[in-house]
């Protein structure tokens, strides 16, 4: 539906010669909070959960990285402990051993993060759903100037993803997709997804815009023999929710004339103890489905 | 209930025939036309003895037997003069002439078109079309909700937006009625254009204060729009030619002066206009269409001098679509009958059937899924209203309604392969019922008063679920507990209101007054719409057990002054308005498609208050008028901006207006009309953070609504040349040129804050305009 709005408004702007600019805007900075970024997964892949703090709006770097915490995941079911390694540069990590295919992460199991710094302690959960399995990666190309063949031209190609939604039960879905290894990172492309498609579909096909527009962009499709990777991360509902949140928000200036009330992002951080900064952020552990297809 | 108002109210009227008084009682019709006018005043001359035609056009006036002198005026037109020997109750037809079309008479008026110092009403403005037509309009295309935007204490969210905010209040408080049917969305192209043909509308009047009690359901404003009914004396056609749609009307009488009709269609074509810009922006949106069209229909029947039948009918589509489509519109259909009984209490039934529905279909041509989607909401009512003229110094009002209401919040299919599934919401069913009574009275020559008490009821029925919810922490959606089925009929949740309604005025010489009103109003039906502008697809939702009726309760006081014989019409007026119940709703609420969607709302208080100054010039050559408001409205909402009271998204408090004309000649004509209005409020981010790659601002003051958006200001100029008329001929002709934004501002909606869509870590502040060129306009303009 917000596809709509936006359709809505790109037509409302078309007819009548809408248009943006960038202005300067004068906004007093807030204060600082501390941001907790921990999305692991039960791939045994190094898994990062990343520290930072916020930084004024205008400030046009990266923000800055937040050093000497220490960062632990609990696994309440199976009373395990991982303690997280920074790597100095704001990322705290944790490396399976070789060897060991026991990821830390195991379906149905409820996990808490811990983070303190500075004397202030910082908490979150997370339960691990199950994820679904990637049937089969469809490739759809644009049609080839006359005189060329389907490798040697500018032919864009389109993945289209065959996977079902698993039966029973609600679940919720994060696609991730890559193009040669780069995540597609625009906010357009945060597909989450409940069921195959919303209300009414368990257990169907996955279907467009999740399973087709989601995955790619038409300004930076696959060429031939790209490679592109599809990962569905399972997800509990309230990160479903704060991914459309997260999506709607970053996207919202294209809802022009139906745009939401700018509002804050929702975060699963709570500060436990201490006074130091206050904490935004989000903590999802998920399964991992995966799938890595060729364009030709 | 409709049945025992009627048996008392006959008799109070047979009781009160007799006696030392005679009535004179009857119609003032325009006499080129036949139409009925609204409002004109009916006034024994040297006393303050009169009344005013009512929305058929029908008076009734109680004098002592003997003679006296009538005077019947109305503005921009010639007043006529009848001496009258009251030995009888005596029924008469008025017509009168506009002053226009008297080429070489001199029409010196003696009496006052004074309705704003002399009439009991506040809050209201009535516009007839030919004052409309007279505002430079976007692309030169006549709009009546357009208009009402220029008026005093009324805001929008901005350009675009659809319907407008009266005194503070949302877009879904307003009671908009055509021919008494309620009209859900009053907007094509979202906001750009009103569903009222021009060509079909008569006469417009908005309430916004002081709001009398035969009117109810909604708690900030009446637009009521009349139709006209059709030339009753000779065939008429008129047209117009646009930049954006073309226009046609015909009307005419299909018994001379006793029945007539009118038909009155519209269709845009900017979607053939626009192919080739759209085409070349995104080659996706080549085979976009968008489209509207609308068709407005009247009968009418006069039996005799004692019954008069109106068939009227709406029907439009707004049409849009590339790959996947959508439309919307109303239809309504209204019935009326009035009928006189005695010479004093006139009675007009409506019947109306009501649908607004929208549609949505997506297919995906590739495989063989489909997915379409349907919302609507019917409503069928009936609503006896009678008038009472008792004497010359009362007038009562009194009646009743009943609305029955299905809403159909979204039913949807989806079809992969062989497999349909419906995914839809159930219906959702409801009967709003209203009795009422109001009596206007004249204390003594100079003070007045209307009383006024309406007691709704409201019935939230099956078939169908109530919901409960477990209580939560506010701003989260609340968790789902359980729920009960409800047979057909079977009562889930009802509330019932007391509305009392009062209004005072005080005449402090012959040119000026003050007045003063309270009302209390209750609205059972809310559109949820978490959006800049509502959209569309929002959805209407009846009160439910989780979802209060929203009650008001305004206090208004104004002063009213006119200068010069009545030349200039003056008035300021402040009101305070409060608000309970108001809907808003939790962050990232899901509202469509949702049947938990209850659970996603929150209620809370609302309060506003203003002033509002208005000067018009209604004679002359330089005419149109100046408004300038002062206004505030806030809300309170447990668990939105940390409980504090925060601006509302409609709050600008200044808000100047000047509308100008001048006629050069008979043929020429210029107007201008320059608005200014304080910015919309606006939440902006404070800080920025990054996760998982994505930059987003962040509000650290979670203050909603604590910036504003640049103020708002813009020129529109219009010519209006009307072409020699041939006098062999009846065709005439004009053109008009208009020109709006005239100093091509580029006026933000609103500031959107966003990462750059090529550098992600480049974050920037966006103005979003709706219109930011000038927009030139031609029209041409017939009938014959």
């Amino acid at each position: 539906m917000k596809m709509c709005r936006i359709f809505l408004s790109v037509l409302a702007g078309y007819f009548l010669v809408s248009c943006t600019d960038v202005v300067q805007v004068d906004v007093p900075t807030g204060a600082t909070l501390v941001v907790v970024d921990a999305f692991i997964n039960n791939k045994l892949d190094t898994q990062v959960v990343r520290l930072t703090t916020t930084a004024p709006y205008f400030s046009n770097a990266p923000t800055p990285p937040l050093l000497g915490a220490s960062v632990v995941l609990n696994d309440l079911t199976a009373n395990r402990a991982f303690a997280f390694q920074p790597d100095g540069n704001g990322n705290y990590l944790y490396t399976t051993a070789e060897g060991n295919f026991d990821s830390l992460a195991r379906i149905g199991h409820k996990y808490q993060l811990n983070v303190s710094y500075n004397g202030t302690s910082y908490t979150s959960f997370s339960t691990l759903n199950r994820t679904t399995r990637v049937k089969n990666i469809l490739w759809f190309h644009s049609l080839r100037p006359a005189g060329f063949s389907k490798n040697q031209d500018t032919t864009k190609w389109f993945p289209y993803l065959i996977a079902n939604d698993t039966a029973g039960g609600i679940d919720y879905y994060w696609i991730k997709s890559f193009k040669n290894g780069v995540f597609y990172g625009s906010a357009r492309n945060i597909n989450v997804v409940q069921d195959a498609g919303g209300v009414g579909t368990d257990g169907l096909q996955f279907i467009p815009p999740v399973a087709f527009f989601g995955l790619t962009s038409n300004s930076d499709p696959l060429y031939y023999l790209d490679v592109f990777k599809v990962e569905i991360h399972s997800i509990d509902p309230e990160t479903f929710y704060f991914f459309t949140q997260l999506r709607a928000q970053m996207l919202n200036a294209q809802n022009g004339l139906f745009a939401l009330t700018p509002q804050n992002v929702k975060s699963n951080i709570q500060v436990v103890s201490g006074s130091g900064m206050g904490a935004i952020g989000w903590f999802n552990m998920a399964a991992v489905a995966t799938m890595t297809a060729v364009a030709k | 209930m409709g049945k025992a108002f009627l048996s008392v109210c006959l008799l109070l009227a047979v009781i009160t025939t007799k006696g030392q008084n005679f009535s004179i009682s009857g119609y003032v019709k325009d006499s080129a036309d036949g139409e009925a006018m609204i409002g004109a005043s009916v006034i024994e001359r040297g006393t303050t003895n009169g009344v005013t035609s009512n929305v058929y056009g029908f008076f009734s006036l109680s004098l002592p037997a003997g003679k006296h002198t009538l005077v019947i005026s109305y503005i921009g037109y010639v007043n006529k003069v009848l001496e009258v020997d009251l030995v009888k109750n005596i029924q008469i037809k008025f017509e009168l002439k506009e002053e226009g079309k008297l080429l070489n008479e001199v029409v010196v008026s003696s009496e006052r078109q004074d309705q704003n110092v002399k009439s009991m009403e506040m809050g209201t403005v009535k516009l007839d079309i030919k004052q409309i037509s007279k505002i430079p309009a976007l692309l030169g295309e006549v709009d009546v909700i357009r208009a009402i935007q220029m008026l005093p204490g009324i805001t929008t969210v901005g350009e675009g937006a659809s319907g407008y905010n009266a005194r503070g209040g949302n877009v879904d408080q307003n009671l908009i009625l055509l021919d008494e049917a309620p009209v859900y969305n009053s907007s094509h192209l979202f906001g750009f254009f009103s569903v009222f043909n021009p060509d079909a509308v008569k006469d417009v009047k908005l309430i916004k204060g002081g709001i009398p009690s035969q009117y109810g359901g909604r708690l900030s404003s009446v637009l009521d729009v009349r139709m006209k009914d059709g030339n009753n004396k000779k065939l008429e056609i008129n047209g117009g030619i646009g930049t954006i749609f073309s226009r046609l009307s015909i009307e005419g009488p299909i018994i001379k002066n006793k029945m007539s009709f009118i038909i009155a269609a519209r269709r845009s074509y900017i979607d053939v206009l626009a192919k080739p810009i759209l085409k070349a922006r995104n080659p996706g949106l080549a085979n976009a269409q968008f489209y509207f069209y609308d068709l407005t229909a009247k009968v009418n029947y006069q039996i005799n001098s004692k019954n008069s039948v109106f068939a009227s009918g709406y029907f439009g589509r707004d049409v849009f679509g590339a790959g996947f489509g959508f439309n919307w519109g109303n239809a309504t259909t209204s019935l009326r009958w009035n009928h006189i009984f005695g010479d004093k209490l006139f009675l007009n039934t409506t019947a109306f059937y009501s649908n607004y529905v929208y549609n949505l279909s997506f297919s995906n041509a590739g495989t063989s899924q489909s997915f379409n989607w349907t919302s609507n909401i019917i409503n069928y009512s009936i609503k006896p209203d009678f008038t009472w003229f008792i004497n010359k110094n009362n007038t009562a009002h009194f009646g009743g309604q009943s609305i029955l209401m299905q809403f159909q919040p979204g039913t949807a299919t989806v079809v992969q392969d062989s497999l349909t599934r419906s995914i839809g919401l159930p219906y959702k069913y409801a009967v709003e019922s209203a009795l009422y009574f109001g009596d206007e009275i004249k204390v003594t020559n100079r003070f007045s008063t209307e009383l006024g008490l309406r007691y709704s009821l409201f019935d939230y029925m099956g078939s169908g679920n109530k919901f409960n919810f477990y209580d939560t922490v506010p701003n989260n959606p609340k968790r789902f507990k359980d729920s009960t089925h409800y047979n057909m009929f079977q009562v889930i949740q009802q509330y019932g209101n007391w509305e009392p309604r009062a209004s005072v005025k005080y005449e402090l010489t012959d040119n000026s007054s003050i007045k003063a009103s309270y009302n209390r109003t209750a609205q059972y039906l809310h559109l949820v719409s978490n959006t800049a502008a509502a959209s569309p697809l929002d959805l209407w939702t009846p009160s439910t057990n989780n979802i209060k009726p929203q009650l008001a309760d305004q206090v208004a006081l104004g002063y009213f002054r006119n200068f010069k014989d009545n030349m200039f019409v003056t008035s300021c007026e402040v009101y305070y308005k409060k608000i309970q119940n108001l809907l808003d709703y939790v962050d990232n609420a899901q509202l469509l498609l949702n049947k938990l969607y209850e659970g996603q709302l929150l209620q809370g208080v609302g309060r506003a208050y203003g002033a509002e100054f208005f000067v018009r010039k209604q004679r002359g050559k330089l005419n149109g008028w100046v408004s300038y408001t002062y206004s505030r409205t806030f809300r309170q909402v447990i668990g939105l901006s940390n409980n504090f009271w925060f601006p509302s998204k409609y709050d600008r408090p200044h808000n100047l207006n000047i509308i100008l004309n001048y006629d050069f000649s008979k043929r020429l004509s210029v107007s201008a009309n320059w608005v200014f209005i304080s910015g919309t409020p606006n939440t902006f981010p404070d800080v920025r953070f990054q996760l998982q790659g994505y930059v987003q601002g962040y509000s650290t003051s979670n203050l909603r609504n604590n910036f504003r958006n640049t103020p708002y200001n813009r020129l529109d100029l219009s010519v209006t040349y009307n072409f020699k008329k041939n006098e062999t001929r009846r065709w005439q002709s004009s053109i008009v040129f208009s020109v709006y934004n005239a100093y091509n501002r580029r006026n933000a909606f609103a500031i959107y804050f966003q990462s750059n869509n090529d550098i992600p870590l480049q974050t920037e502040a966006v103005r979003y305009s709706i219109i930011g060129s000038i927009v030139p306009g031609v029209t041409y303009n017939f009938k014959f």
